[in-house]
């Protein structure tokens, strides 16, 4: 029994003492927190005042003789990272003066996978050109980490030495490694687009591809013939990018080859020439994107739908006409892009209109109803208030064979909701059934 | 040795084995906490936001997963910070109240989708959809959860799929951390995930107020941190199931589809060993990814009831889409997650609450008889309750250390998670366990 006593005793003072030391190990982590956040913070106003005026030696030599090493490092690093305009070469020549960059490309041929990559990005967050051959050769790391860290410290450089080194892993990459190329190119800004001129006419596929999706993003006025060249590239990716890329550029002058580009043999390009022209809002396509709608595959009808409803009035004729198409795919096609656009409701309201109008509204919705697109028909005269134009919809509507206008007239009739004078009930959804089967 | 004693020391051989690979897990996680460290998810992440290299998402929802405020969920997914995303709506039933909700709130127009029938699925009644179309609402009547997510499949415009179930809101930029796994080319990425904490939590450094929901965020981070987060790395994991789960659609199509399930959670467990099977059919290199960084909130139990209701429902999902998949069990071709993690985890996570409940009570039985000796019960408590409660603790160090969460009540918080696997776990998975037979 006291054995027993005596453990339970022991086992507490053995719990309350470490969690004393537990404590005490958190105060003194909190002290010691506070007074490097101090160290930095007054490191930080000398050296925004002193490199101005003084050169990176001086300052070191007399400002700060004896520094806190991690300190100094830190505020160096947050200093790469603001990279001000006028201080920036002289932040990287203290980090070397100070030692820091000897140290962190020792440790890029560290054994520990975790010393590299942090090394890495602080090479890369200092800026420092001189680097870009030893974070060249991490490219090839085994550990994707510390490639990705590479990558960030070469994009954070953005010479053209490490646009190039970049470029060069671009093989080995996936998508990630193109974006952070891609982000380093737009960073680059103007200097950069002789790059990608240069990628373009490269003889690798994958870099003719991915100068012509970043063009899209940096390219000018001069670049808009190259990339509709492009369009006549023999790899599928390259021209499907550059048609995507032509959008977004939106010069009216490439209008041409985006049409032609629509008899593209393979679909990706059709699909992305289709979209480029509806970012562009070419009105003058509308023709050649209508019978894109008889595209056999899904995404150019879908996307020369879109294009038709971006492309607003000019584009709605054409969409109309497909109604009356022999091809079903095109005519539902069309269908949903006039319903998304609201030119059914606007027909709705044409009901209400002069002659013309009105005629040209009661045909599209009779087409609507009998290839059967009649979902926002149906909503729009659940919608309507009691009067003339309801009163108009339902005659129009009660003239149709589609089950499910039927179906909403009869939840209305049956409601009893403004049936205007004049307007009988409609008959029983099981009569319609019974037409339906006997038609 | 006598055949009490031999008793006694298989169930206790049994937990030292659970725990410790529990413990083992913990460890891998945190190893791999710290890659993804490396590899700067956070820093970078604003800078996605402006990319036009960015795979576009579809996220597809559930109106019953939206929480109580539908209004308030869609506003948040639609604002979230990311460069182009659409929301899928599904309905199964048409007399949801939320249906004319939202259609009156975000002034939906009814159309006549035409759409690439790529899975089965069921026919849409009515689509209505949001001038800017960024916003779809289906509704199909009858339909199973699995079978609606099939449908958003198909009508999905995007090459990657999020699936959000349990009211979850995701956090800030999670999508543009999540996104990334998909861009790299090491290994391919089937599906992402990342933590979940609960919408209760005012702050991250505090508990929720509720205690169950405290013991249920408890157990929860072991799972995310203890198995989730390293089992990849060892092959698996053998189920994938969160109120957020980003998935490659071509990858799904590829796999047939969810399941026609009656729930989100059972049609995601099934997925993931579809998933499993495609990759390692197709002898694709891949890795199901769970981020060590906060991607959403969810709702989390409040009461004992229905943590036993989500357990129990966690339960019927594992079963189901093990039996579907039976024929993976210790079969060399699924690798790792044939020879091990289907077999351990139908060992120590499918029959655990059963073994629990019949050692505990044979060795407090052999010990009241007489039996076996005092040494007996107290090694079997230790590895029983101690010696879980041990690595429930350091779950909640590995949460402070790697999530940076929970920073600010220490003395309290290591209290739950001892206490969560002390007895709240042994509990709540055997009446779980029972209510999944029901």
């Amino acid at each position: 029994m006291g054995l027993a006593l005596f453990s339970i005793l022991l086992a507490l003072v053995i719990f309350l003492a470490l969690f004393a030391a537990y404590l005490l190990a958190r105060i003194l982590k909190i002290y010691a927190r506070a007074r490097r956040l101090e160290t930095m913070r007054s490191y930080e106003t000398i050296l925004y005042a002193a490199l101005r005026k003084l050169s990176p030696h001086k300052t070191l030599e007399t400002l700060i003789p004896d520094p806190d090493r991690e300190a100094l490092e830190e505020v160096l690093l947050r200093m790469g990272d603001e990279g001000s305009e006028g201080i920036k070469e002289k932040v990287i020549e203290l980090y070397g003066l100070a030692g820091f960059r000897e140290r962190r490309i020792r440790e890029l041929r560290s054994r520990r996978k975790g010393r590299r990559s942090d090394a890495a990005r602080r090479l890369g967050r200092i800026g420092d050109p001189d680097c870009v051959g030893e974070l060249r050769a991490l490219l090839e790391d085994s550990r994707e980490e510390v490639r990705e860290a590479a990558l960030f410290a070469l994009g954070r450089i953005g010479t053209r030495q490490a646009l190039e080194a970049m470029l060069d892993g671009l093989e080995e990459g996936g998508r990630w490694s193109q974006e952070k190329i891609a982000e380093a190119v737009e960073e680059a800004g103007d200097g950069s687009r002789v790059i990608l001129r240069e990628l373009l006419a490269s003889d690798d596929p994958r870099r003719r591809a991915f100068a012509a999706e970043v063009m899209g993003g940096v390219g000018g006025e001069e670049d808009t013939p190259l990339l509709e060249d492009a369009l006549a590239d023999e790899s599928v990716d390259v021209r499907a990018r550059a048609a995507a890329s032509l959008g977004r550029m939106a010069r009216p002058s490439s209008v041409p080859a985006l049409e032609a580009a629509l008899d593209d043999p393979a679909w990706e390009v059709r699909a992305q020439a289709a979209k480029a022209l509806g970012v562009m809002r070419a009105g003058g396509s509308a023709p050649r994107l209508a019978q894109a709608l008889r595209d056999p595959e899904w995404w150019v009808r879908n996307n020369a739908a879109a294009a038709l409803r971006e492309i607003g009035e000019e584009g709605e004729a054409p969409l109309v006409e497909t109604l009356w198409d022999e091809d079903r795919f095109a005519r539902e096609t069309a269908a949903q892009a006039l319903e998304e656009s609201g030119a059914v409701e606007r027909m709705v309201r044409g009901l209400e209109g002069d002659e013309g109008e009105r005629a040209s509204a009661e045909r599209v919705i009779r087409r609507l109803a009998e290839i059967g697109c009649v979902g926002t028909v149906a909503q729009a005269f659940s919608d309507l208030p009691a009067g003339q134009l309801k009163d108009t919809m339902r005659r129009l509507l009660e003239e149709t064979e589609s089950l499910e206008l039927r179906r909403v007239l009869d939840e209305h009739a049956r409601d009893g909701d403004d049936v205007g004078e004049g307007v009988k009930p409609f008959g029983s959804l099981a009569d319609a059934g019974e037409e339906e089967g006997r038609g | 040795m006598s055949p009490y004693h031999f008793l006694a020391y298989l169930a206790i051989a049994y937990y030292i084995a659970l725990y410790s690979v529990h413990f083992a897990l913990l460890l891998v996680g945190y190893r791999v906490a710290l890659r993804w460290k490396y590899a700067g998810y956070i820093e970078e992440a604003h800078r996605l936001s402006r990319s036009a290299l960015v795979p576009p998402v579809t996220i597809a929802v559930d109106t019953e997963a939206l929480g109580d405020d539908a209004i308030q969920w869609v506003d948040r997914a639609l604002s979230h910070r990311f460069p182009q995303l659409e929301v899928l709506v599904l309905c199964g039933d048409p007399d949801e109240p939320r249906v004319d909700l939202l259609v009156k709130a975000y002034y939906l127009r009814r159309v006549d989708r035409v759409f690439k029938r790529v899975l089965d699925s069921p026919r849409p009644d009515r689509v209505y959809q949001s001038d800017d179309r960024r916003l779809t609402l289906v509704v199909a009547e009858g339909s199973r959860r699995g079978a609606l997510l099939n449908l958003a499949l198909n009508l999905a415009r995007y090459p990657l799929f999020g699936v959000a179930d349990r009211g979850s809101f995701l956090a800030e930029d999670a999508l543009l951390r999540m996104v990334r796994p998909f861009m790299e080319a090491e290994a391919s990425a089937p599906a992402v995930m990342g933590v979940e904490i609960p919408l209760e939590m005012e702050g991250d450094d505090l508990l929720p107020p509720r205690r169950i929901t405290r013991f249920s965020l408890m157990e929860s981070l072991r799972f995310q941190l203890g198995y989730l987060l390293g089992a990849p790395f060892l092959g698996g994991p053998a189920v994938m199931h969160g109120a957020f789960v980003l998935y490659r659609k071509e990858d799904l199509v590829s796999a047939g589809g969810f399941a026609p399930s009656p729930s989100v959670q059972e049609a995601e467990m099934d997925m993931t060993l579809r998933l499993h099977r495609l990759m390692r059919e197709a002898r694709r290199r891949y890795r199901f990814v769970f981020l060590p960084q906060l991607v959403d909130r969810r709702d989390f139990p409040c009461a004992w009831r229905e943590h036993v209701r989500d357990e129990g429902e966690r339960w019927k999902g594992m079963r189901a889409a093990f039996s579907r998949h039976a024929d993976m069990f210790l079969r060399r071709r699924y690798g790792w997650l044939g020879m091990a993690h289907l077999p351990a985890f139908w060992l120590f996570v499918h029959v655990a609450p059963a073994v629990g409940f019949a050692s505990t009570l044979l060795t407090l039985l052999f010990f009241f008889l007489g039996l076996v000796g005092w040494k007996v019960l107290a090694f079997f408590l230790a590895a029983f309750a101690l010696y879980p409660a041990l690595v429930g603790a350091l779950t909640v160090v590995a949460a402070r250390r790697e999530l940076g969460i929970l920073g600010g009540q220490g003395a309290l918080l290591y209290g739950y998670a001892f206490m969560t696997q002390l007895w709240f776990r042994q509990l709540s998975s055997l009446a779980a366990y029972i209510s999944g037979f029901r």
